[in-house]
């Protein structure tokens, strides 16, 4: 064994540089498979990985026209205990806790917070980690990270104070390490639904408002806290669809002071099987985890056909070892133990190098992508031993493949034939092929991806120079109404324009509602979203085009953007200009229905949700004071008015007790890249991984002619013994890769067009073009070039009378 | 009375099928008692290597019968084969056929590795007592590629005498070796068979025939007179 060992590295020793990148390329396998498989059943299975039990629960919250799935308001989730079909209901609840301090007063971060009611934890007892039975109405469960964030200080001395109600929170316990209560969002702190009953207040301080806004203000936090989304177990008999018979009740009719910017109007409730909680991230997460997925099996693949064709190649060159064997006694089980050792020892060595990247990706990588951050942080044991158990098996089975292909040629007998088995032909004539189709593929993905998102930042029709300030309710919130008219005067007396809006310019979640130009109650009425701007937003923004106006006068007068003119029938944008628009259900917003709209201008899709999605149809109107209880709103200044308009927010946050919070959030060139960053983060994965697959190539594809050389190699010997140049050997081989190289080419083509295909079925956007492709034809050719040469050298450099006499 | 060794009967051997079909070996019997020094000899396609291909249990006749050591040949498995291969016949080529990557003192104990009755203990002492019997111990650590080219065929013939094998087959021994080193193979070989080694050499050489103490003659796949 010992020897056996030894001789396998001596082996490799052979071939350093193509055993190293194929132990990196078998070990990256096992190493996302690892992870794959880590994550594989919070993101499929309808239920949180640690529940067990067969139980049908299902969710309940509210979808969007776009299809998001969004928290209920309790006064909805109340009516779905009419319905017959389900059992007890729970609510769960998940906010951001901001203004958070320990119990010497020192701030800490903000933690996410989720809300259970008892009864869901005397439901799952059995299946929670028994701290959680120390939650209580007083008392709170931190999870390990944030634990650890706060100085993992012994449990009886921490109280964390939440300044904004009032409320003391002293912890109860710690969640195990890398236990996650629910997939898919961030839980730092659990607490009891009746914690919030129990101790909610509010500090208005000195300030104290009159008395309508107070019970607004009151109004607002209740509603705020109660981000809940509806779980219950489905009773026998009962399919989710027979609950989701429950229709909402139609919003009650606004006093024009007080409505939610989330309002319900334009929701529908939604069930979904299962505990899933966040069933919108966990859509996003499996687009990720697929595309993960695609680039493992691509690595597998990639993998295999190397072993493949170094494993022929190298029993070829051994060929004279494998004779002298057997000649000396070796049966084929003697000769196939030690290419067992051989190939295990391949696996064995790839296993440990990937179990250990996939603790980095885990350790390291945690931060960058979110399909990690969001789901088990741990490594599953199962996960890992299925994962090594799999790469191990197929490095064996695959390895030794090309011997017993050999074998049965009788290829290492002495009474040998000097044909090809089957699996060898079809190597011989479709690997060289596939190699270079997957190359070109790997390189074209690499530089388009890679491209692609720094092409589209630049494209993207705003200014992004320009900076994004925020100016958000703080700590207290003695008045947490912000003054329109107050904020458009001081900006109006600026030397200078700064812009304002209510969202943020990217990840706004505005509310949709129904539009249509034909009327309120048309069926052509389209979903669209409203964002209310100050009258000077595009032009601060730059947005260009606009068409018509951009600078909107009245109330009533409005711009949308190319998606909206689109979906609502007009071919040209510039048809929309003028038109009349209905919007039902958006007095939120100051629209009344018996009000028309005009649509005084068009803009570009700006891309507020990603650069990689479609826009979604957008109403851009007047931001005025209205009865939207507005806790934070958004400038935008050019880089030079930046200090001039932070100082502006400062005062005006110290005249209201420093109750605001003034941010820089930065460039909007960087707010886009930190929207996208999974893309960004993607394509340089991307690229380096294409580095290895190109590597990878290489050596596949000199081995491989190589292994073509070797079979002609007294054929070539002969042809200069007869005074053939060395040319003519040269070109003899070059015909041979010549037809391959063009196959390979045609194949990648094809392949390149079906990702190109799907890209835009999914994002609407090209991946790839034919100046991308050019780039990675040069690549391609260049990389057969570097696997041509040194095989080509390694044959010629051979004394002829050498091969001559050893055949 | 001396005990066979080899023994065959209208044995016979072909390659290929249909109008391609081409008899190698017609007919051979053959008897090689234990302790003879026996010579092949024949022109080039007379069959000799196949012959001794089939003798050296690496390839099946055809048709007929063939026992080595009373052992039935044509009734044996694959394995089986190989086991007696290994345990009876001792295989020396006119390429050497040493591993490059393997030392001197490995390629002469890689045939102790494959025997199931040699402690693996054993190994290093007897490869060194073979090296020590063709005079080549002192190159044990060296790799083939470092050797001349008699060295390297006293190599192999010490790993064909490691297991002790009833057998000792050599196909054409000399013919990639000078005249001088010929000979101190030749030595080597007559030693062996001093010492009560059957030895059977394929060799179109007659100096090398004439060495040996029985001639058997291969014409187009049959004895010739």
């Amino acid at each position: 064994m010992l020897f056996n060992l030894r001789y396998t590295l001596r082996q490799w020793q052979k071939r350093k540089f193509q055993t190293l990148t194929l132990i990196l390329c078998l070990s990256l396998f096992c190493a996302f498979t690892a992870n794959l498989i880590a994550t594989a059943p919070a993101l499929f299975n309808d239920r949180q990985p640690w529940m067990s039990g067969s139980t049908p629960y299902i969710t309940i919250g509210l979808e969007s026209h776009s299809g998001k799935f969004n928290p209920i308001d309790k006064t909805n989730l109340d009516k779905f205990t009419q319905s017959p079909a389900i059992g007890e209901l729970m609510t769960l609840t998940n906010r951001t806790l901001r203004g958070l301090k320990d119990q010497s007063g020192v701030a800490i971060d903000d933690a996410g917070a989720v809300y259970l009611p008892p009864s869901f934890i005397d439901r799952f007892a059995d299946e929670l980690p028994p701290v959680m039975k120390k939650l209580s109405d007083t008392r709170v469960i931190l999870s390990y990270q944030y634990w650890q964030s706060l100085g993992a200080k012994p449990i009886e001395e921490l109280v964390i104070n939440a300044s904004l109600t009032g409320a003391q929170l002293p912890v109860a316990g710690v969640l195990p390490k890398g236990f996650r209560l629910f997939q898919g969002i961030v839980s730092d702190i659990v607490l009891t639904d009746q914690q919030v009953a129990s101790t909610f207040g509010i500090n208005f301080g000195a300030n104290k408002p009159p008395d309508e806004y107070v019970d607004k203000i009151i109004n607002q936090l209740v509603e705020s806290v109660a981000f809940r989304y509806g779980v219950a177990e489905l009773k026998p008999g009962y399919e989710p669809e027979d609950v989701s018979a429950i229709t909402l009740a139609k919003e009650e009719a606004s006093d024009g002071s007080v409505v939610l910017l989330s309002g319900t109007a334009s929701w529908t409730p939604k069930v979904i099987e299962g505990l899933q909680f966040h069933p919108q991230q966990r859509q996003r997460l499996i687009d990720q985890w697929q595309m993960l997925l695609g680039l493992t099996l691509g690595f597998l693949l990639i993998g295999l056909f190397n072993l493949l064709t170094s494993n022929f190649s190298e029993y070829l060159q051994r060929e004279q070892e494998f004779q002298t064997r057997k000649a000396v006694g070796a049966s084929n089980k003697d000769l196939i133990r030690q290419l067992l050792t051989e190939n295990s020892l391949l696996g064995f060595v790839s296993v440990v190098l990937g179990v250990a990247l996939s603790w980095y990706i885990l350790k390291h990588v945690e931060a960058e992508l979110v399909l990690v951050s969001l789901l088990s942080s741990e490594i599953k044991v199962t996960g890992v031993a299925l994962s090594v158990l799999l790469t191990v098996t197929v490095v064996i089975l695959v390895g030794l493949l090309p011997f017993l292909s050999l074998n049965r040629q009788a290829r290492f007998s002495r009474s040998k034939s000097n044909g090809q088995g089957r699996l060898q032909r079809w190597l011989n004539a479709g690997n060289m092929t596939v190699q270079i189709a997957l190359a070109l593929v790997a390189i074209t993905c690499s530089i388009s991806l890679w491209l692609t998102q720094e092409q589209q930042l630049e494209q993207v029709s705003v200014n992004t120079d320009i900076i994004q300030l925020s100016y958000k309710q703080g700590e207290t919130s003695s008045d947490p109404v912000i003054n329109l008219n107050e904020w458009k005067s001081k900006l109006a007396n600026q030397p200078f324009d700064v812009a304002m809006s209510v969202d943020n310019f990217i990840d706004s979640n505005p509310s949709a509602t129904q539009a249509s130009t034909e009327g309120l109650d048309s069926p052509s009425a389209i979903p669209i979203q409203i964002m209310s701007v100050s009258d000077n937003y595009f032009n601060v923004l730059e947005a260009v085009p606009v068409v018509g106006d951009r600078n909107p006068a009245e109330v009533n007068q409005v711009i949308i953007n190319e998606t909206a003119a689109r979906e609502l029938g007009f071919k040209q944008p510039k048809q929309a200009l003028q038109q009349t628009l209905f919007v039902k259900d958006a007095s939120s917003y100051q629209f009344t229905e018996d009000e028309p709209i005009i649509i005084v201008g068009v803009s570009k899709d700006l891309p507020h949700s990603s650069l990689n999605q479609n826009a979604q149809p957008m109403i851009y109107n007047l931001l005025r004071e209205s009865g939207q209880l507005l806790r934070e709103i958004y400038l935008y200044a050019q880089p030079t008015n930046v200090d001039a308009v932070v100082e502006l927010m400062q005062q005006q946050a110290a005249s209201r007790e420093n109750m605001y919070n003034v941010n820089n959030d930065g460039a909007l060139l960087q707010l886009l890249k930190q929207q996208d960053e999974e893309w960004f983060v993607l394509a340089q994965l991307l690229l380096g991984l294409t580095l290895l697959i190109c590597a990878l190539a290489a050596t596949s594809l000199y081995q491989q002619i190589v292994a073509y050389v070797i079979q002609r190699s007294r054929l070539y010997a002969v042809m200069q013994a007869v005074g053939a140049q060395v040319s003519d050997v040269a070109k003899s081989i070059s015909r041979m890769l010549a037809t391959k190289l063009l196959s390979g080419l045609i194949l990648g083509v094809i392949i390149i067009a079906a990702i190109n295909s799907w890209f835009f079925q999914q994002f609407h956007a090209e991946l790839f073009t034919v100046h991308y492709l050019v780039l990675s034809l040069v690549a391609i050719l260049l990389l057969v070039l570097l696997s041509y040469i040194p095989a080509i050298w390694r044959q010629l450099s051979l004394p002829i009378q050498r091969i001559l006499r050893d055949e | 009375m001396a005990e066979a060794l080899i023994e065959t009967s209208a044995m016979s051997k072909v390659f290929g099928s249909g109008k391609t079909q081409f008899e190698a070996l017609k007919n051979i019997d053959l008897v090689i008692n234990k302790g003879e020094f026996v010579a092949l000899e024949g022109p080039s396609g007379s069959g000799k290597s196949t012959l001794l291909s089939i003798i050296g249990l690496l390839d099946v006749q055809s048709n007929g019968e063939y026992s080595l050591a009373g052992h039935p040949v044509h009734t044996l498995s694959a394995y089986q084969r190989a086991s007696l291969r290994n345990q009876h016949v001792g295989w020396i080529f006119q390429n050497f056929n040493l591993v490059n990557d393997m030392t001197v003192l490995e390629n002469v104990m890689l045939p102790l590795r494959y025997h199931p009755s040699i402690n693996k203990h054993q190994y290093k002492e007897r490869a060194m007592k073979a090296l020590t019997q063709v005079e080549i111990a002192n190159k044990a650590d060296n790799y083939p590629t470092q050797l001349s080219g008699g060295q390297q065929q006293r190599v192999a013939i010490a790993r064909a005498l490691v297991t002790n094998p009833s057998l000792i087959l050599a196909d054409e021994p000399t013919g990639n070796l000078d005249s001088v080193t010929a000979e101190q193979i030749l030595a080597v070989l007559e030693s062996l068979h001093e010492q009560g080694s059957t030895i059977l050499i394929v060799t179109h050489d007659a100096k090398v025939a004439a060495r040996c103490k029985r001639r058997l003659q291969l014409r187009d796949g049959q004895w010739s007179a």
